[in-house]
């Protein structure tokens, strides 16, 4: 099965439906006023610590534009369908963040920045506790899915590149696992 | 496991090998995937843990070779207190390995494992 057939199975288990990608939609304009400020606080957390510190030095403003679409995305779902754009789009960060010897740790812990944060943004912004408790569930389905395919593809990409030093096919890595 | 006439095949040539020399312990023909195909290894040993092992030295030992320049990988030997472990590849999906004493005449060995390898890989 292949990791964009994962993401569906996924995203049909956590019962993301067309309601959470309308949720999603109607708390765009949230993140536009409140996004910014939760990147800032996003990277000043990364510049507290050494070891990632040094990942991002001298690149921040970069990092924040990125960051920036990556967010951006959450609330459009890609070409508006939460499907293969928006999956490859996703596939490609625990990748990246694998290339740069990041442990995913980290990309775990900053995720919660997000959670928290955003949940702070929509309790500022929404009406009703009923609409924040809606929303925030939408919120947190579709940050769920992205850090399980970053996870994937974190693993999907360390096996990649355990594969290719040691010459052992993914098969023989698969059977040295479950021998282990 | 290989169907029954290359499994038969397969038990031939390593029983004939073991008997060819009271230095062989032991043989087994394993995939290069680390699946073990056939083998006349003692029983109590893991099949799947030592199928899985052998695999991983051999292509650890392919890619060091060719790292280092040093061609075509022709064997691995793992020399141990107690005795020897011996890999040489059969064909492109296989792999030979013995289990020798260790006052082995080494040199037997290799040209009778050399032998028995090109025959399994004509068969596989
Ligand atoms: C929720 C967690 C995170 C998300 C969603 C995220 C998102 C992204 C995205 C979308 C990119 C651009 C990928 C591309 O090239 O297309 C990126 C790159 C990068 N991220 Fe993250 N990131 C996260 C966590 C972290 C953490 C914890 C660090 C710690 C240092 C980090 C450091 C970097 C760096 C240095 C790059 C640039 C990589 C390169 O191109 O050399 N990220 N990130």
């Amino acid at each position: 099965m292949s990791s964009y057939d994962n993401f569906t199975e996924m995203k049909k288990f956590v019962g993301f439906s067309s309601e959470d990608a309308e949720n999603l939609k109607s708390i765009a304009h949230v993140f536009e006023k409140h996004g910014p400020a939760l990147t800032d606080f996003f990277y000043e957390t990364l510049d507290l610590y050494p070891e990632t510190a040094t990942l991002i030095e001298g690149r921040v403003d970069s990092l924040k534009a990125t960051h920036a679409r990556w967010m951006g995305e959450l609330f459009t779902g890609v070409e508006g369908g939460y499907d293969e754009a928006y999956f490859n789009n996703r596939d490609i960060v625990g990748a990246v963040h694998v290339k740069i010897g990041l442990d995913p740790r980290w990309v775990e812990g900053v995720m919660t920045i997000i959670r928290t944060g955003g949940h702070a943004a929509l309790a500022q912004e929404l009406e009703s506790a009923a609409e924040l408790g809606e929303k925030f569930n939408s919120l947190c389905k579709i940050l769920d899915l992205d850090l399980m395919v970053i996870n994937l593809s974190y693993a999907d990409e360390r096996l990649t590149r355990l594969a290719t030093f040691t010459g052992m096919s993914r098969k023989l890595i698969e059977n040295c696992i479950s021998s282990g | 496991m290989a169907t029954t006439s290359k499994s038969d095949a397969l038990n031939t040539i390593l029983n004939t090998l073991s008997a060819s020399s009271g230095d062989i312990e032991a043989s087994a023909v394993i995939s290069s995937d680390g699946l073990m195909i056939a083998s006349n290894f003692p029983a109590g040993l893991d099949e799947d843990r030592v199928a899985a092992m052998a695999a991983a030295l051999l292509s650890m030992g392919e890619r060091a070779s060719s790292e280092l320049a040093r061609g075509d990988l022709d064997q691995i030997f793992v020399k141990g207190e107690n005795g020897n472990l011996i890999l040489v590849t059969s064909g492109d999906e296989g792999m030979l390995t013995t289990l020798t004493t260790a006052s082995a005449k080494l040199g037997l060995v290799f040209l009778d494992m050399k032998r028995a390898a090109e025959e399994i890989a004509r068969i596989m």
